[in-house]
């Protein structure tokens, strides 16, 4: 009897490390060598998969910082756009994405066939959506020529993506109409926590819909705007389709709006530096963690102030 | 009824009815409600036709008669009607789409069903069990989100090179169900906490043992949870692209999303086959995402919010 329960004891000891075995397994082969390694080729020569990967300590980096050949040429030019990219786009979000969740909190016969409707742009495939826009921007027969010619913003086709000297801003379109209707879905969720008393409260005191917004709505809703603000940094900064489809045309490789993430692809893969691409890969992770770091943080001790 | 409100005579209440009868149309409580009505259905409206404008000007696109797809006239329906495009995409040798959809099918299948079977587990351990090592695990899988996905790509690849899966679907399988882990794996804790122990308890006295209870109790109260989380996987699967575009290289191993974007070349595009193309790869993501929308959020924010 004693044997036994020592047997079983110790078998539950054991049970949650079995059950974790296959995942933990998984994930140091499949997620966390790729990632330690990915580190190790930025401190090495290694340019393809067959090349011996030589240690050469700081030089990849000084390469990108201070050289001036390929992707170095482009690469402050291209950090300055990951940070405008990132903030125009989730800015951008936020703002629709509150305005829509703040409309479709309310309730109205009807709403769901509107939320179904905001859910479709969720679901297209980002290359599908790409393309979509791709052909929307078409300088001779896209719908957004046609109609900004028709109410005369523009006098003549105007070529808008694809090429060196396009600007972002086309792109960071296609990333506020992709990424609003998430944003709005987390921050609908959050407002659908808030309890209907406050509001209640706050009307017989007299306050108006501004007030009760900045001082119940916003209050109430302060974790899921960090957490789908931080989450909306953390994909936006790191996107690849869009900037990749829309951003490079005829051109080929886009340079005119190329951010990190691409520009790390483009040196790995299309050039065969691997080396340079983890190196710019490892500064737009020390980039983005800092950020983020530091605003969980300044969370942090606004939360245990409280 | 006798402490509050006063008394009424049925004189007074009867003329007050009639009075109300009439005002009712014009009370300022009802104008109120109808204009309340009327600004909530013109802004939801503003955002559905935002949403949907791509969407519905992709699908005209794929319908409609070449001739007229680079035509000065733009409108919401097609020109002349015609299922050229489609039978184009589906006929061109030079589309490959069957190939390429049994592909992405086999792909999103297997990568799906390796990750549930891995995730599933930890999940349950994670939301049973007190052991050394789960804070660790749990913090490594919101760092994970951190990691820009070239720098994981560029130790992938090497590390799949070295195993002779490049080019090779099992290489993607692999990939896409490895780095889908930390997201399974704390959406599915969420559906376990979510089902009492108490359940599990019961059947463990009625003489089930632990693993028992788990495939006879727990699997079958989990299963939505489970299938939710295996169609959001598979629905990521499907849509990617960024891995897909680099660990494949021959046309006849890629997936749909790499196919379009080869298919319609880049400097004098086809638009109506593209977009029918398009249609035809966002149509079963489509369906999946309406079946998973109601819990995508909450499994999406799961690891943070706890």
């Amino acid at each position: 009897m004693l044997k036994s329960s020592t047997f079983y004891r110790v078998q539950k000891g054991m049970l949650p490390y079995t059950l974790m075995l296959p995942a933990v397994l998984a994930l140091l082969a499949f997620s966390i060598y790729p990632f330690i390694s990915g580190i190790w080729y930025s401190f090495t020569s290694i340019g393809w998969v067959d090349d011996a990967a030589r240690f050469v300590g700081l030089d990849n980096y000084k390469l990108i910082f201070e050289g001036n050949v390929g992707a170095a040429q482009i690469f402050k030019e291209s950090l300055w756009r990951s940070f405008y990219w990132t903030g125009a786009a989730i800015g951008g979000q936020f703002v629709l994405g509150l305005f829509a969740a703040l409309i479709l909190n309310e309730k109205f016969p009807g709403r769901t066939i509107f939320r179904i409707g905001i859910l479709v742009s969720i679901a297209i495939p980002t290359v599908v959506l790409a393309l979509i826009w791709n052909w929307m921007y078409d300088p001779f027969y896209g719908l957004i020529n046609f109609y900004l010619q028709k109410i005369g913003i523009l006098s003549g086709p105007k070529i808008w993506v694809g090429q060196t000297n396009s600007p972002l801003w086309p792109l960071i379109i296609v990333a506020i109409w992709r990424g609003f209707p998430f944003m709005s879905l987390m921050l609908l969720s959050g407002l659908q926590g808030i309890p209907d008393e406050l509001y209640e409260a706050a009307k017989v005191d007299g306050a108006n819909v501004i007030d009760r917004f900045i001082h119940i709505t916003l209050p109430q809703l302060r974790t899921i705007i960090i957490i789908a603000l931080m989450l909306h940094t953390l994909w936006w900064w790191n996107h690849f389709d869009i900037v990749m489809i829309v951003g490079s045309g005829s051109s080929g490789f886009g340079y005119g709006t190329a951010t990190i993430p691409y520009l790390a692809w483009v040196e790995a893969f299309r050039w065969s530096h691997l080396s340079r691409g983890a190196a710019i890969s490892v500064i737009a992770m020390l980039v983005v963690g800092g950020i983020i770091y530091w605003n969980a943080r300044r969370e942090l001790r606004s939360v245990s102030n409280q | 009824m006798s402490t509050m409100g006063t008394p009424i005579s049925s004189f007074d209440q009867t003329r007050y009815k009639r009075q109300a009868k009439t005002l009712r149309f014009l009370s300022p409580r009802r104008m109120r409600g109808l204009i309340r009505l009327a600004v909530l259905y013109i802004l939801a409206s503003l955002f559905l036709l935002v949403s949907l404008v791509p969407v519905f000007w992709m699908i005209k696109t794929s319908f409609e008669t070449p001739e007229f797809m680079r035509s000065e006239q733009i409108q919401f329906w097609p020109i002349k009607f015609t299922l050229e495009n489609y039978r184009s995409v589906l006929t061109n040798p030079n589309a490959m789409i069957a190939r390429s959809t049994l592909n992405s099918i086999i792909v999103a299948t297997l990568s799906t069903l390796l990750n549930i079977f891995v995730t599933a587990s930890a999940a349950y351990a994670m939301s049973r069990f007190e052991f050394r090592g789960k804070f660790l695990f749990g913090l490594f899988l919101l760092l994970f989100y951190m990691i820009p996905g070239t720098l994981l790509l560029i130790g992938m690849f090497v590390l799949l090179a070295k195993m002779h899966l490049i080019n090779n679907l099992m290489g993607l399988v692999i990939t896409y169900a490895a780095g889908g882990i930390p997201l399974s794996v704390w959406w599915l804790k969420g559906y376990f906490d979510a089902i009492p122990v108490e359940i599990e308890e019961q059947a463990m006295i009625d003489g089930c043992n632990r693993l028992g209870a788990l495939f006879r109790v727990i699997v079958p109260l989990a299963l939505p949870g489970v299938v939710a989380v295996g169609i959001f996987q598979f629905v990521g699967a499907w849509n990617e692209f960024m891995l897909a575009l680099t660990i494949i290289q021959s046309d006849y191993l890629q997936l749909l999303p790499v196919r379009i974007i080869n298919f319609m070349g880049f400097q004098r595009v086809d638009w109506g086959p593209t977009m029918a193309f398009s249609v035809i790869v966002a149509i079963p993501a489509l369906i999946l995402f309406t079946i998973v929308q109601r819990n995508m959020v909450t499994g999406l924010m799961s690891g943070f919010t706890k």
